[in-house]
C-alpha cells in the first residue's frame, strides 16, 4: 500500500462513516463499538455495521488492534435453544449488502485482551479484507451499548 | 281499518327489534373497540398463567455466601446465566441490566436484585465474579454452586448449558453455550416473567412490567 492510499484511508477513518475505496471494493464501516468488559476478562468483542456498496463480495477476515492478541471473526449460534458462538474464517459482506455485527451474532473476538479501555475510550482497530488483503483502520468507541 | 290497526303494531315490533340490533351491534362494536384498554393489560415480557412457585435454587454468591432465592422475598429478582469469558451476550445482557435499573423509578430500584448465575463454576471463582459482575453495577451479585446445583436450577428455568471446545485450544480455553433469556421473580417468589434476550434492549418497557408487579 503506498502512503497516498494509506492517506486517503487514514483520512476517511476521521470521518464519521469511514470507507475504504481500493480498486472496485467498497466498504462504509458505521457504529463501531467494542463492549466495556472489567479486568478479569480475557476477552471482549468488536461490533459495527457493514455496508458494501461495491460489486464484489468482501470477507471480514480478521484484525489487528493494540489492546488484543488477536481479532478473530465469530459467528453466533443457536443450539437447543442455547446461544454460542464460533469460530469462522470469515464474515461475508454481499455487494449491495448490509451485516450488522451485534451481541449474540456474528462478532469480532478480541482475544488475549492486553487492556481494558474504560466506556469513552476510542480505540484504533485495523480491518483485514478479502479479496486483495486490504487493511482498513478504523476507531471503535468503548462501550456498554450500541451507538444510538 | 282493521289491516291498519293490525299493521300499526308490527311495524311497531319491527322497530322495536330493529333498535335493540342496531344497539346490540353499536355495544358489541364499542366493547371490542375498547377491549385493549378495559381488559387485562399485556406485560411486554412473556407471562406465565398461572404463574408458578419459583425453584428456590441454593447457589454461592461473589461474597462465598450461601445464596438462596427465598432470600430475595418481598423483592423482585431478576437473574440470567452465563460465563465471564463470553465475550459478547453477557456482557450485553449485564450492560442492558444495568440501563433497566437506571430507568427505574427511584421509589422502584431499591426493590429490585440483579443477578448473574455462572455456569462455569471451574473458571467462575466467587472472587472472579465479584471483579466482574459488580463492574456493570455495583449493585449487582454475581453467584454459582457446584454442576448438581447449577444443572437443578437450570432445569428448573427450562435453560441449558453446555461446554464447547474447539480443537487445538488449551484446556482451560472453552466456551459454554448457554440459554440468554432473563428471568423475572416477583417478590412473593413466583416465576413472572421472562425475556428472551432480543428484548433486552427495551429497557423502559421492561421498566414499566418492573413497576406494575411492584404496585399490585
Amino acid at each position: 500500500m503506498n502512503s497516498l492510499s494509506v492517506g486517503i484511508i487514514l483520512a476517511c477513518s476521521l470521518l464519521a462513516s469511514p470507507a475504504v475505496m481500493a480498486g472496485d471494493i467498497s466498504l462504509k464501516v458505521e457504529k463501531i463499538w467494542i463492549a466495556a468488559v472489567p479486568e478479569t476478562s480475557t476477552a471482549t468483542a468488536a461490533f459495527m455495521t457493514l455496508t458494501n456498496t461495491g460489486k464484489t463480495p468482501l470477507q471480514i477476515v480478521g484484525g489487528k488492534t493494540a489492546i488484543a492478541e488477536t481479532v478473530e471473526p465469530m459467528s453466533g449460534t443457536q443450539t437447543d435453544g442455547m446461544a454460542g458462538m464460533k469460530s469462522v474464517p470469515s464474515i461475508e459482506v454481499p455487494p449491495g449488502g448490509r451485516v450488522v455485527l451485534k451481541p449474540g451474532g456474528d462478532h469480532l473476538m478480541l482475544m488475549g485482551l492486553k487492556a481494558h479501555p474504560a466506556a469513552g475510550d476510542r480505540i484504533a482497530l485495523v480491518l483485514q479484507i478479502s479479496p486483495g488483503d486490504e487493511k482498513l483502520p478504523i476507531e471503535a468507541v468503548v462501550a456498554f451499548e450500541p451507538p444510538k | 281499518m282493521k289491516t291498519e290497526g293490525s299493521s300499526a303494531p308490527r311495524s311497531r315490533i319491527a322497530w322495536l327489534l330493529g333498535t335493540c340490533l342496531l344497539v346490540a351491534v353499536a355495544t358489541g362494536l364499542t366493547l371490542l373497540f375498547l377491549r385493549p384498554f378495559t381488559g387485562k393489560q399485556a406485560f411486554f415480557g412473556t407471562s406465565f398463567d398461572p404463574v408458578n412457585e419459583a425453584y428456590d435454587f441454593e447457589l454461592t454468591d461473589h461474597n462465598r455466601q450461601p445464596l438462596r432465592l427465598s432470600q430475595f422475598h418481598g423483592k423482585i429478582l431478576i437473574f440470567a446465566f452465563g460465563f465471564t469469558n463470553c465475550p459478547s451476550i453477557c456482557p450485553a445482557t449485564l450492560a442492558h441490566f444495568s440501563a433497566i435499573r437506571r430507568a427505574l423509578a427511584e421509589s422502584d430500584r431499591d426493590r429490585v436484585q440483579f443477578l448473574f448465575i455462572s455456569v462455569d463454576p471451574a473458571r467462575d471463582t466467587p472472587e472472579k465474579l465479584k471483579k466482574y459482575v459488580p463492574f456493570f453495577d455495583p449493585g449487582f451479585l454475581g453467584a454459582t454452586g457446584t454442576d448438581e446445583a447449577l444443572r437443578k436450577t437450570a432445569a428448573a428455568y427450562y435453560a441449558n448449558f453446555k461446554i464447547v471446545r474447539e480443537p487445538g485450544n488449551a484446556p482451560d480455553n472453552y466456551n459454554v453455550d448457554h440459554t440468554s433469556y432473563a428471568y423475572l421473580i416477583n417478590p412473593s417468589g413466583k416465576w413472572e416473567l421472562l425475556y428472551a434476550f432480543d428484548k433486552l434492549p427495551q429497557t423502559d418497557r421492561i421498566a414499566t412490567d418492573i413497576h406494575r408487579v411492584l404496585a399490585r
